[in-house]
């Protein structure tokens, strides 16, 4: 049987302690990457939580814009370019007597055989189109 | 000459009237045995003939703003088949007036043809 001084004994006790705080720490290094990497692994499945989201979302937003806002709008402004060009021409279209108008009148059709007898008859009734004025002396 | 430019240019849609002197009211049922133009009858009141400058027989063609374009006198260039008129302005017939390497105008195609231009510019 060997007989160990207290002064060995406490040296052993002294550094097995120390083993265990930094040589045991250096163990656990791969513990706590395990528990990070896991925690990545988990970060991760919070980016692919996320994706999903965002693809929804993105989907959705898209799709509901697309299909609404374009054609709305582009119905819209079509129909109102088409509203907007008819006024013009039409101003453009009832042109007005020129400064060298012949004199208006508003007489009826006396001509038995016209197709208009008894219609008013007014020179203004052509303006927008070329028109033929014939002086007869019905005799 | 109205008939034929309504067939030929449907869509010109050129309308031919007719104005009666004063005074000549009671030849109008005479004349709708031969046509069917529109006619209005001009009075004291209008005096239309002296406000246009119409003379007996004048075609005053009007554009889309009722402004006198033209005028064709039918008594000086009778609408009848042969006649018209020479670019030299002394040829009377056709053929003396081409024989000079002029243009000869037919009175009639001539009228209808200011017509048809003044409808399509």
């Amino acid at each position: 049987m060997i007989r160990l001084s207290p002064s060995i004994l406490f040296s052993t006790v002294l550094s097995i302690s120390a083993l265990s705080i930094f040589g045991c720490g250096e163990e656990e290094k791969p513990t706590d990457s395990g528990s990070v990497d896991t925690a990545i692994t988990e970060d991760t499945s919070d980016t692919t939580d996320t994706s999903p989201v965002d693809t929804a979302d993105t989907t959705d937003t898209d799709t509901a814009d697309t299909s609404i806002v374009d054609t709305a709008d582009t119905d819209t402004v079509d129909t109102a370019d088409t509203i907007d060009t008819d006024p013009v021409d039409t101003d453009t279209d009832p042109i007005g007597p020129g400064p060298n108008a012949v004199v208006d009148f508003s007489l009826p059709d006396t001509n038995p055989s016209s197709p208009t007898i008894g219609q008013t008859i007014s020179p203004r009734d052509y303006l927008q189109q070329v028109s033929g004025w014939y002086f007869i002396k019905a005799t | 000459m109205h008939a034929e430019m309504q067939t030929e240019y449907p869509t010109l849609n050129i309308p031919i009237l007719a104005i009666n002197m004063i005074g000549t009211e009671p030849g109008i049922a005479d004349v709708a045995l031969i046509s069917t133009l529109p006619i209005v009858q001009d009075d004291a009141t209008l005096t239309i003939w002296d406000n246009w400058g119409g003379i007996w027989r004048d075609v005053k063609i009007l554009n889309a703003q009722n402004e006198v374009i033209h005028t064709f006198n039918l008594t000086q260039h009778n609408l009848a088949p042969g006649n018209g008129f020479c670019t030299d302005s002394v040829s009377m017939t056709q053929s003396s007036c081409e024989g000079l390497g002029e243009t000869w105008f037919g009175n009639y195609e001539y009228l209808k043809q200011l017509f048809v231009d003044a409808a399509t510019q």
